[in-house]
């Protein structure tokens, strides 16, 4: 069986794909965080219905879920150097394709968000933002201050699927030229020939961090469930 | 500055592309198809609480859904001829270069979905009111016939949905079977660019196909729910 | 005839029925009362196996299982000879109210399409919707659907049928229709009714033997009229009062 398959490899390459771990967990946090602005700003000026904006999100929704991200991802990583080039600038090869991909990851994601949070916006009682209006806030604040945090907590649970979605989508990202865990399991499966051994490691980390964002989001539900706890008390009295 | 889009040849792709758009479907609704009825036996195996089996059902599931599409593809790429070798004894060596990338982007797409599903059609399950099983086996029936006729016609209603979120999810998702080197829309797409040196025009046609297919069975799928939804609430 | 002996059932330390004894001739109805919690659902749930009770026997005709070791075939042939009209309807809800009665013809009782649409057809004239048949479960009114409910029971020609509670979802002005769908079912059909109700006029009216229970026990049974106007028992007595103190101010 050793001939076929190797423990021990398996064993011995694991620490050195975790070592690009990092560039997974990067990758994927900052164009989240990004993408949650993003999002939150779209959900914000549909609900709104904001003239020509509205549209234009409409549009730009559409297009993100109704394509693949492998698409979205060559697309800019092959298709704006091209309008560069034509534009005159030689050095295209020189821009950091880290920054191609996290665009793209913030737009794919933030078109996601956009759609998990209008929904969740729209499920907080108007009543919310009157009550925050009438005691003197500017819509701007009201939002900041009363609607937004708890539309955040009734988004927990799909916003932890999409940050996992996204966590997933940074295994394609070898393929402009990202150097990750997949990129060195493709380099080390090269010279060894023992590509299942390393691609079984680099599932076992995906399975990892999937797992922590899982509990994390767990906790955070039981943790900061505080408002939805004094409720039942409430009725209970 | 003329030359950032050439017209011609993007109408030129796009009509190249169109011919391998019945690849993609053909991936997307075969992977669709063995992964329901994986699902629906994942689900059942839990729902019945079989011994080992319904533990590992579990356990799939789990994994199944933590695991990235590519890493599926990869494990059932290079690891199902291992597997078989393995238990062969080593006779089954040869014959996997004849294999078609297809089965193994298939196989890898069912898997993939196939946890989804499980999950999917166990809430769904889970949803229905635990009343109707009851009425159902207070009339008579085996536990067997009331989850059949009563249960599982009511979940796949409120399953449908996800469903076909699933569904829209497996069409995009079936892009990254070109790296076990499938020929679909999307590798069709790349041996095109690279072969001209041109980018812009291929994937923006590409997209465009995408767009258009994910967008005429979205709309197939609402009227399937608006038509489906037919016992859910609707009060005079 | 259907008997019971010494049920008894149990949640954790939470002993809910404590040796059930009664026995319910042919043809005769019999109506169970008393306080919420004291294991009237739990014994109903028992007899249909929909729960499982921990001692006893149930004797129906010449039928006799034993709780405790009832294979799953008993189980079922039990379930077929019985039926159960559900507190919250609980129809179909994905079958029409037609098809709600047919059900269990074609698939239990395996008549033919034709002949269980003609049953089905007979039984929904009885409850008085036949223009309904065609309806789901969600365009009916509560009191309609537990109408159906009492006509899907009633088709399948079973030995008993247990009653949970049929009214007591039910807004005040739809109880009327069910009672007297019910009042039907006992004198035309003369189907032998195991009710639990709240509603004490019907079991004066209509049953032939009324129990009062308390704590998974049956504190007293005897003929309702004499139970409700001299109860032996203080319990009883108690329970009933504020039934008989509701219906001298109404009357
Ligand atoms: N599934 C269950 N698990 C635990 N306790 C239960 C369950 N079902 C009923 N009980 C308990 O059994 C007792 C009797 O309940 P029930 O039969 O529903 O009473 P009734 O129908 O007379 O109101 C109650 O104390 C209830 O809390
Ligand atoms: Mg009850």
């Amino acid at each position: 069986m050793g001939t076929y398959f190797s423990l021990e490899y398996m064993l011995e390459s694991l620490p050195v794909l975790l070592s690009y771990m990092d560039v997974t967990i990067l990758v994927t946090v900052i164009s989240e965080i990004a993408a949650m602005v993003l999002g939150s700003a779209v959900a914000l000026m549909r609900i709104h219905r904001m003239p020509a904006l509205n549209g234009l999100c409409i549009g730009y929704i559409s297009f993100v879920r109704g394509t693949p991200f492998l698409v979205q991802l060559y697309l800019i990583c092959f298709g704006v150097p091209q309008i560069l080039g034509a534009f005159g600038y030689a050095d295209i090869r020189s821009l950091p394709v880290l920054l191609f991909v996290l665009m793209v990851m913030t737009l794919h994601s933030g078109a996601y968000i956009a759609e998990i949070m209008r929904g969740s916006i729209l499920s907080i009682d108007e009543g919310q933002l009157e009550a925050a209006c009438s005691i003197g806030m500017t819509a701007a604040q009201a939002y900041r201050r009363i609607v937004l945090p708890q539309a955040f907590r009734t988004a927990i649970p799909a916003l932890s699927n999409e940050i996992i979605s996204t966590l997933k989508n940074t295994s394609l990202v070898f393929n402009v030229g990202v150097i990750d865990m997949l990129s060195k399991a493709e380099l080390m499966g090269s010279f060894s020939y023992r590509n299942l051994e390393l691609y079984l490691d680099v599932g076992i980390v995906y399975i990892f961090l999937c797992l922590a964002i899982h509990a994390g989001t767990v906790f955070l539900e039981h943790g900061r469930g505080r408002h939805k706890n004094q409720a039942a008390m409430v009725t209970v009295e | 500055m003329g030359n950032v889009i050439d017209f011609s040849f993007a109408l030129e792709v796009f009509g190249k592309l169109i011919g391998y758009v019945p690849v993609t479907l053909g991936l997307a609704l075969s992977s669709m198809f063995f992964a329901s009825v994986l699902g629906l036996a994942v689900m059942f195996v839990r729902w019945r609480r079989i011994p080992v089996l319904g533990q590992l059902a579990t356990f799939y599931v789990i994994i199944g859904r933590a695991l990235p599409t590519l890493i599926v593809l990869y494990l059932v790429f290079f690891g199902l001829p291992l597997l078989l070798l393995i238990l062969s004894g080593g006779k089954v060596n040869n014959g996997f270069n004849q294999i078609s990338p297809l089965v193994f982007a298939v196989l890898g797409l069912t898997l993939h979905s196939g946890a989804y599903l499980a999950e999917i059609f166990r809430t769904a399950v889970q949803s229905v009111n635990k009343g109707q099983m009851e009425a159902a086996l207070s009339v008579g029936m085996t536990s067997w016939e009331s989850f059949r006729r009563i249960v599982l016609p009511q979940a796949a209603v409120l399953a449908l949905p996800l469903m076909s979120n699933q569904f829209l999810g497996l069409i995009k998702g079936t892009s990254i079977a070109f790296m076990i080197t499938v020929m679909e829309l999307f590798g069709a797409a790349n041996v095109i660019s690279s072969l001209n040196n041109r980018y812009l025009e291929v994937y923006i046609a590409t997209a465009i196909l995408y767009w258009l297919v994910s967008i005429c069975f979205e709309k197939a799928f609402q009227m399937l729910e608006a038509k489906m939804s037919f016992f859910k609430e609707r009060k005079i | 005839m259907i008997a019971l002996k010494n049920i008894q059932k149990s949640y954790g330390d939470n002993q809910v029925l404590r040796g059930i004894d009664c026995t319910i001739p042919t043809g005769s109805v019999t109506v169970i009362i008393g306080p919420s919690g004291s294991g009237k659902t739990t014994l109903l749930r028992g007899i249909n196996f929909l729960e499982r009770a921990d001692k006893g026997e149930i004797i129906l005709d010449d039928m006799q299982v034993d709780v405790e070791k009832a294979t799953k075939k008993e189980i079922h042939a039990l379930r077929q000879r019985t039926a159960m009209v559900f507190q919250s309807y609980n129809l179909f809800q994905n079958k029409t109210a037609l098809e709600n009665i047919m059900e269990g013809l074609v698939v239990v009782k395996k008549l033919t399409q034709a002949q269980a649409k003609e049953k089905a057809e007979v039984y929904l004239e009885k409850v008085g919707l036949v223009e309904k048949g065609s309806f789901y479960p969600t365009q009916l009114s509560g009191g309609q659907q537990q109408r159906i409910g009492i006509a899907r029971a009633l088709a399948l020609d079973p030995k008993v049928i247990l009653f949970d509670e049929p009214t007591s979802a039910l807004d005040p002005e739809l109880v009327g229709e069910v009672l007297d769908t019910m009042k039907r079912a006992a004198e035309e059909v003369k189907c032998t009714m195991l009710v639990v109700t709240h509603e004490i006029a019907f079991a004066r009216d209509v049953a032939d033997q009324m129990i009062f229970m308390e704590g998974g026990n049956i504190v007293e049974e005897g003929r309702p009229r004499e139970m409700i106007q001299a109860p032996q028992e203080e319990r009883t007595r108690k329970f009933l009062s504020r039934f008989t103190l509701q219906q001298a101010g109404i009357c």
